[in-house]
């Protein structure tokens, strides 16, 4: 199982290759990976890439790579993320610094929302935040999330659940 | 596409869930401390599907080498070049040491190297071996191999580079 291709307005979501973990290691090169476990080389950037790639033929979901299809110019990655030791599958979102503030997250996790609905019948997911990644938080809210009193990755973790049920 | 190797006493395979449980027992034991590799649980099903999302993103990746009689995962054997490493690279590890001293190393690496040189196309291959580990340089030679300087590591240790012969080179 890989991932299939889903299309929204502005963006074209598709499997991760191995032309995008340039814009993963800059981002993991940077202080704006302090929410994800980051900062750190690219040695261990490239081990976290590939260990949530192969959580498709392991899970049956994973990340997609977010291209603008008017361009094709690669903006982030959105995706389903359950690595052993989280209680759920996991909704997590990364957009490089030139897509920030274009509604792109937004827009690509509607899509992966409508697909796992679709795909497995979810009736919720959610995000796991550390409290202090505000601007995660405040686009998890916009999505219609509500903070919830549940375990997330860590212990410090805030979980913001999104209903699917409204959704396909 | 990947496919299944054969050999004398082994099934190379992709790897796929079934593996987790003997990566991760290998992990937990003192053969992988001993290298200095994390033990913790997460870390172990994490980097085990790394090793499945290097398959997909390069294109190719290392087999589980499982016995033919059993099915009993043996190690991991063959290509690896995980980004930031200098070469193309034929690894090879042995989960449990009743494995050890069978050759089970040497024959699932030899349909490794073949694998590698014939239906990928690589023109050489290397293993990384650290200073400290006699036996893996042992069967390097035994296969072969020759020694060819070191690597510096981007993290700051210093490996040996063992480099296979190329199929049809000069003894």
């Amino acid at each position: 199982m890989i991932a299939p291709t889903l299309t929204t307005a502005r963006l074209t979501l598709r499997m991760p290759q191995m032309a995008d973990f340039p814009h993963r290691r800059d981002f993991y090169a940077s202080d704006r990976s302090i929410w994800e476990d980051g900062p750190c080389d690219a040695l261990l950037a490239w081990r976290y890439f590939a260990s949530e790639v192969g959580q498709w033929p392991l899970m049956g979901f994973g990340p997609f790579s977010v291209d603008e299809t008017a361009t094709g110019a690669y903006l982030g990655e959105v995706g389903i993320y359950q690595p052993v030791g989280y209680p759920e599958p996991e909704l997590g979102w990364f957009v490089v610094p030139a897509a920030e503030g274009r509604g792109i997250a937004a827009e690509a996790s509607r899509a992966v929302m409508i697909w796992a609905r679709k795909t497995f019948g979810w009736d919720h997911i959610d995000n796991y935040v550390d409290p202090g990644n505000t601007r995660s938080i405040a686009l998890a809210l916009r999505l219609g999330g509500k903070t919830i009193n549940a375990p997330g990755a860590d212990p410090t973790d805030m979980v913001i659940r999104h209903d699917l049920r409204a959704l396909a | 596409m990947t496919q299944n190797l054969i050999t004398e006493r082994l099934h190379l395979v992709p790897p796929s869930a079934a593996h987790i449980p003997a990566y991760q027992a290998f992990i937990a034991s003192n053969r992988a401390a001993v290298r200095g590799w994390s033990a913790l649980p997460h870390e172990a099903w994490r980097n085990f599907a790394a090793i499945l999302g290097h398959q997909i993103l390069r294109g190719f990746g290392p087999y589980i080498a499982e016995t033919r009689d059993t099915g009993r995962p043996v190690g991991i054997f063959g290509p690896w070049w995980p980004e930031g490493q200098a070469e193309r690279e034929i690894k090879w590890t042995v989960f449990a040491a009743q494995d050890e001293g069978k050759g089970y190393a040497s024959e699932a690496t030899r349909a490794g190297l073949a694998h590698a040189f014939t239906d990928l196309g690589w023109t050489t291959a290397v293993s990384y071996i650290a200073e400290d580990n006699a036996r893996s340089a042992a069967l390097a030679l035994r296969l072969g191999a020759v020694q060819d300087g070191t690597w510096s590591t981007p993290r700051g240790s210093t490996v040996r580079v063992f480099r296979h012969p190329a199929p049809g080179a000069a003894a």
